[in-house]
């Protein structure tokens, strides 16, 4: 005679590694987080590319051309003054997806016009690795609902009287997904240093003959300093140099998972590319603008903006770090346990995230 | 499903270009500097332009090279070389089109440099002593245009 089903037992509940991945990914939040980090990328976006040109790159010979496969299916550019419409339509979207007006097709041209305008350096034979992140963030934000606050368009919508938005997974997996990229090229970084130089990779030796190439012009720019040479006559700091970078890129993607390694690890790649530049030259600045990613921006904006505001946050650390007056408005709200657009159904609100 | 798409799609295109090793941007293996040092010795081409006096100025400076800058312009020419083997205009033009480029950011006012009659190429090696900072450096010429 057969036990009678527990509840346990449910045919149509996920498996437990999809329950973990919807935990992870679509645990719901308030859209206000993604809002600020939207505004805040495409930002600082428009603020580093508005005054750059490069429609030049249309004007290159061919015999200088090393095609990137991508561009090889959608081929590269035209004309100088095409491209140079091209990138100023891509530098329009960027800022009406700061604003968030019409953020969603302004999201989708930023990133499309974005691929090809930044791209088209990387087809002549050498790809630099400062830009592929963004527009990988691009497309992310593209897909995402990250204009449902902090946006010109979520205000013309509340003067419309249409209601807040809910807490949903929708409001969480861009933010994360955006970590998640950071780590992938972290990570990468450093298995190919292991792969490609081994141990010898981390050496003294290694790590000296890099800090003096350096001063050869051989990166895309010249490092501001010569400390580099300094540095290179002492083993002992080559050798902490070779090994902490490795181990930074290795760890760097327990970020995803850890609020502490959060603190180590993403510091220490903020300084680490910052010495890159000032020891070796290459630029990363570009890359670091993805970092407004891992900025918790609605518990700064609760903490500097004391007032009510309508949407619900469900997460418990939240609440505890809102003022009292802020923490009516913080508490979930008793939809918080809506199906999210994955379609099955995700933690209730007050279990642990990370 | 979007978002699932959207994830798996960065997952596995990144995860493609990590075990292959190959760039297709804007994935990648991110495998820059990743080489280390076997050797004290290492070569970079550098392309110098050349004025009617005889004078050689290194073409390194953004202006003098734009769009390019000084690491995707050596790689460029040093791909141009490999490619003139089967086909010997390859390097020619390319020579052509840094002194046409110089001249136009010249007109543009990208750079105060001088007036060139031609670039020449070359090939530089670096050679560092063990355990010192100082180098010895040769050049050898690779190709040249008036």
């Amino acid at each position: 005679m057969s036990s009678p089903k527990s509840v346990d037992c449910d045919d149509n509940a996920p498996s437990a590694p999809l329950r973990v991945w919807g935990r992870y990914w679509f645990a719901p939040e308030a859209p206000l987080n993604l809002g600020l980090c939207r505004a805040a990328f495409f930002g600082v976006m428009f603020w580093f590319y508005c005054g750059r040109d490069y429609s030049a790159w249309a004007a290159v010979d061919d015999s200088l051309r090393a095609t990137l496969p991508l561009f090889r299916v959608i081929g590269t550019s035209q004309t100088v003054a095409n491209l140079a419409i091209m990138q100023l339509v891509w530098k329009v979207a960027l800022l009406l997806a700061c604003f968030g007006l019409l953020t969603r097709p302004a999201a989708i041209l930023s990133a499309l016009l974005g691929a090809f305008v930044l791209g088209q350096a990387h087809n002549y034979g050498k790809t630099h690795h400062f830009d592929a992140v963004l527009v990988l963030t691009m497309f992310v934000l593209a897909a995402s609902r990250g204009g449902d606050a902090f946006s010109v368009d979520a205000l013309v919508l509340r003067w419309r009287g249409r209601a807040a938005p809910q807490p949903s997974g929708d409001y969480r997996w861009p933010v994360r997904a955006v970590w998640m990229i950071l780590s992938i090229a972290f990570f990468a970084a450093g298995l190919s240093k292991l792969r490609n130089g081994g141990l010898n990779w981390m050496s003294a030796d290694s790590t000296s003959l890099t800090l003096l190439q350096a001063q050869q012009h051989v990166a895309n720019a010249d490092p501001p300093t010569r400390w580099g040479v300094f540095i290179a006559q002492f083993p002992m700091i080559c050798s902490f140099i070779g090994i902490g970078s490795v181990l930074i890129e290795v760890g760097y993607p327990l970020a995803m998972f850890s609020k502490r390694a959060r603190w180590i690890f993403v510091p220490s790649a903020i300084l680490m590319q910052t010495g890159i530049w000032l020891l070796l030259g290459p630029t990363f600045l570009q890359f670091m603008f993805c970092n407004v990613f891992w900025i918790p921006w609605d518990k700064l904006w609760a903490r500097c903006f004391a007032t009510s505001f309508a949407t619900a946050n469900p997460h418990p650390e939240s609440a505890a770090t809102a003022s009292s007056s802020t923490r009516s408005a913080l508490r979930a709200s008793p939809g918080s346990r809506k199906l999210p657009a994955t379609g099955f159904r995700t933690p209730g609100a007050n279990e642990a995230s990370v | 499903m979007l978002a699932n798409a959207v994830l798996l799609i960065l997952i596995g295109g990144s995860t493609f270009d990590i075990v292959s090793g190959a760039e297709h941007w804007p994935f990648s293996p991110y495998n820059m500097y990743s080489g280390g040092w076997k050797s004290r010795e290492f070569s970079r081409y550098r392309l110098f332009g050349t004025t009617g006096t005889g004078q050689e100025i290194e073409l390194i400076g953004d202006g003098q090279i734009h769009p390019f800058d000084q690491c995707r312009l050596a790689e460029s020419l040093g791909r141009a070389i490999k490619r003139s083997a089967h086909t010997p205009t390859v390097l020619n033009d390319a020579l052509m089109d840094c002194l046409d480029r110089y001249e136009a950011n010249k007109a543009a006012g990208l750079h105060s440099g001088p007036d060139l009659s031609g670039v020449r190429l070359y090939k530089l090696t670096w050679r560092y002593e063990d355990g010192a900072t100082n180098y010895q450096e040769t050049r050898n010429v690779v190709a040249e245009i008036r």
